[in-house]
């Protein structure tokens, strides 16, 4: 059964206390701010990705000499990889100081084995799909042909409109943490008091969101400490192993 | 407390009166068919019809000869004697159809009818016999506008709006012919210039009258009952008193105990509902209650009358003009004072219109009314607990189409901060009866037959018949259970909610809490609730449990 974005803010209204679920229905007022919360409190998961319930993939294609990419919506990459026919090969993420701060050859053209993510919004006109807020992936060599490349990471949550079917959205139970977080986001716009059992609630869920919802992949990897990583990629990879041998 | 938290109790009065104010800011609390008993609020009387004497028109009067033991009920121009087993004599005809008529009855066993046009005699221990009266005053300086018996005299109030209409008229018994009256005197209401339209005999005053006019009533005292000739008129005004309200109809003119209340008036100030009591006059109309009284379009249109019941006394008046072409002038309201709680009430039939009851009697150990909307008596008691529009009958059930659960409706008053500060309602709780409604199950399936012209058939042996598989033992029985509507406000009265339902318990479960749960949040909120109930309704004050910051709702 359909369970619209109108029915999650009027449910909030109602768990809030502020309107009755038996004796009135939610004023067209009250639906706009409710909608206007709720796109809040969506856009706030894209600070604190903890509260988003899954990671995803996102396919990209490479583009020769560019070095970086908007993604969308991107909070947090888990694994990037690309593809030279039907192989994936893995690469490695650098900090911002090394990815930033280490030299390396700018004139180079080769496997995008390096990358870097960094969080931005775009101001002024919104780019393809209409987001603003996203990341910019960045890789390294510039690719020297159009691999095709897969991120697995945490997307934010996009904002949502009256009539949008929440069902075939988010599972059952986030629908539920969305309706409790809204009504107490309602009771801060309307200076009310916020129930004691939707505090405690909230709370309950948000620390199971975060526990199991989207799980980190926590296996280890070491850096060593005493190995020939110097921070920067010598010429005698850039020349002989062109990314192979990194 | 359910809501643990901050949740205040905070009582609301479902006990209450009719104590709306000028604009619904002020107060919307009404009371529809309930009055306050012992502090609980309790249904009114439901009534059953128990005797048709005409099949349309309405009733115009009523009246009890205790002598006589039997009751004179005038239905349209047809004048009716009911012996105590309700068998109805026709006594005579007037010559007027409609109106309010009054009655009265003197020691000699002459009772005396008025209708504003004519007034007649029935010397009851004679073969019918209602007589007009005309001898040189009646049609002449005498339009007989209103009868009261005091002290061996027929007094008369004059409808007449012209020199003769400050005069009011006494009348005694022609001891010659026991059909007519003769006449004694002349009086005159005295103090302001004015038209003595009504006189009434002061209850528990025995020699005092009250004597009304359009702007000002005055007492007048008999003082002799010698013969006029002597010079001496039977009564004196007092002259120093006199209270500075006419009356607007002389039918809102009724009395009962030691009290007359009236639809009072004068040429400064708009209606009010008056009372005299002992030695002095009060206005007991609230600010209201004045407005809409000061709205009524036809105040001629309106009856009254005094009854106790249940221990209560009180005042109904009702307005009943209805403007087919205008409806927005009709006038359509039933108010009640009782005079042991000092509240207002309303009451309505089970369309919520004006009250049928326009003269009631004490009858044979029953209380009975005569309509304004047919030519029928109707029983009035708390122990009917719905509108039965059905005669009754040993034989067959009443017609259910003809069975109304009455209109009993609570609007309490509105709940506020002290301060304006919202607060949010977790629950509305009242404390009702349950459990003691003997109202009958419903079967569903059950179908009555009836004719083209919609009256039920019966067989030989008056059973009622029914299609094939379609009758009493055909069909399961479901319970019945009473329902109760809540419907708030949360903008002071002016709109209201959706009505939310809860069910009464089935006969025999008697607990007695029936609770609404979320209410929302607001800072002022106006609950409404509507009891249907086939058996009688018995509710207590109610509790919302609330949350709020500080402080109290009240």
């Amino acid at each position: 059964m359909a369970y619209t974005v109108s029915n999650l803010i009027s449910g909030a209204y109602n768990l809030s206390g502020i309107v009755s679920r038996d004796f009135e229905s939610t004023s067209g007022p009250q639906l706009n701010l409710g909608i206007d919360s709720l796109n809040d409190l969506l856009g706030e998961t894209r600070s604190e990705s903890g509260l988003i319930p899954y990671y995803k993939e996102y396919n990209l294609t490479a583009v020769a000499g560019q070095e970086v990419y908007f993604i969308p919506n991107l909070v947090e990459i888990d694994t990037f990889v690309f593809f030279i026919d039907s192989v994936r090969y893995s690469t490695l993420g650098n900090q911002r100081q090394k990815y930033f701060g280490s030299p390396r050859a700018e004139n180079v053209l080769s496997l995008p084995f390096n990358w870097h993510m960094e969080r931005t919004f775009v101001a002024g006109t919104l780019p393809v799909g209409g987001v603003g807020s996203g990341a910019n992936l960045y890789v390294y060599f510039k690719p020297n042909q159009a691999y095709p490349m897969t991120i697995w990471g945490i997307f934010g949550l996009t904002d949502a409109l009256f009539n949008d079917d929440l069902s075939i959205i988010y599972d059952r139970f986030y629908i539920s943490y969305l309706r409790y977080a809204l009504a107490e986001r309602i009771c801060d716009d309307y200076s009310y008091v916020v129930p004691e059992n939707i505090s405690s609630r909230l709370d309950m869920m948000k620390a199971s969101i975060k526990k199991s919802s989207a799980e980190m992949d926590l296996t280890q990897s070491t850096i060593s400490t005493v190995g020939q990583d110097n921070g920067g990629v010598n010429y005698g990879q850039i020349n002989l192993g062109r990314g192979w041998t990194v | 407390m359910r809501n643990p938290q901050s949740a205040l109790d905070q009582p609301f009065k479902l006990v209450g009166s009719s104590v709306f104010g000028r604009y619904a800011k002020v107060s919307v609390e009404k009371t529809y068919n309930m009055f306050i008993s012992d502090e609980w609020l309790v249904n009114f009387a439901g009534y059953q019809r128990v005797l048709e004497l005409l099949p349309s028109g309405e009733g115009r009067g009523a009246f009890v000869s205790s002598r006589g033991n039997f009751a004179i009920v005038v239905i349209n121009a047809n004048v009716y004697r009911i012996s105590p087993t309700l068998f109805p004599i026709l006594i005579g005809s007037m010559n007027t159809s409609t109106g309010e008529v009054f009655i009265d009855e003197n020691l000699s066993n002459q009772i005396c009818l008025v209708d504003g046009v004519n007034a007649y005699i029935y010397h009851w221990p004679d073969p019918p016999n209602l007589t007009l009266q005309a001898d040189a005053q009646f049609g002449v300086t005498l339009i007989p506008n209103y009868v009261t018996y005091h002290n061996t005299f027929f007094l008369f109030g004059n409808a007449l709006k012209d020199s003769n209409g400050a005069a009011w008229f006494v009348y005694q018994e022609n001891a010659g012919d026991l059909t007519q009256i003769t006449y004694f005197s002349t009086q005159a209401l005295q103090t302001k210039a004015d038209y003595a339209i009504a006189v009434k005999r002061i209850p528990s005053q025995a020699s005092n009258v009250l004597v009304f006019g359009q702007n000002v009533c005055e007492i007048h005292s008999l003082v002799s009952t010698a013969p006029i000739t002597t010079g001496v008129l039977p009564y004196r005004r007092n002259s120093s008193v006199s209270i500075d309200y006419g009356c607007l109809s002389v039918n809102t003119i009724a009395s009962n105990e030691d009290k007359i209340a009236w639809l009072g008036v004068n040429a400064s100030s708009s209606p009010v509902i008056m009372v005299f009591s002992g030695q002095k006059e009060t206005r007991i109309s609230s600010d209201g209650i004045d407005y809409i009284l000061s709205r009524i379009n036809r105040p001629e249109k309106s009856t009254a009358l005094f009854y106790r019941q249940d221990g209560h006394l009180f005042y109904q008046l009702t307005f009943y003009h209805v403007d087919e072409n205008n409806p927005e002038n009709s006038d359509n309201l039933t108010l009640t004072y009782d005079f042991t709680t000092e509240s207002f009430f309303h009451l309505s039939d089970q369309n919520l219109n004006y009250h049928p009851a326009r003269q009631v009697i004490y009858f044979d150990q029953q209380t009975y009314f005569i309509s304004l909307n047919n030519g029928s008596m109707y029983r009035w008691s708390t122990d009917l607990t719905q509108i039965n529009e059905d005669l009754p009958s040993n034989l067959v059930e009443s017609d259910p189409r003809l069975v109304f659960d009455m209109q009993r409706i609570r609007v309490c008053d509105t709940i506020r901060h002290p301060k304006t500060a919202p607060f949010s309602v977790k629950t509305a709780i009242i404390t009702i009866d349950q459990g003691n409604d003997p109202t009958p199950g419903i079967q569903e399936c059950l179908i009555y037959m009836i004719g083209e012209n919609g009256v039920r058939m019966f067989s030989e042996d008056l059973i009622q018949l029914v299609p094939e598989n379609a009758g009493e033992e055909d069909c399961a029985e479901t319970p019945y259970r009473g329902r109760v509507d809540l419907s708030i406000s949360k903008d002071g009265g002016e709109t209201f909610s959706n009505t939310v339902s809860r069910y009464t318990n089935p006969l025999g479960v008697r607990r007695n809490i029936m609770k609404w749960e979320n209410l929302g949040w607001c800072n002022e909120l106006t609950p409404k609730f509507r009891f249907w109930l086939g058996g009688r309704s018995v509710v207590q004050n109610g509790v919302l449990e609330i949350i709020q910051d500080k402080g109290g709702a009240q």
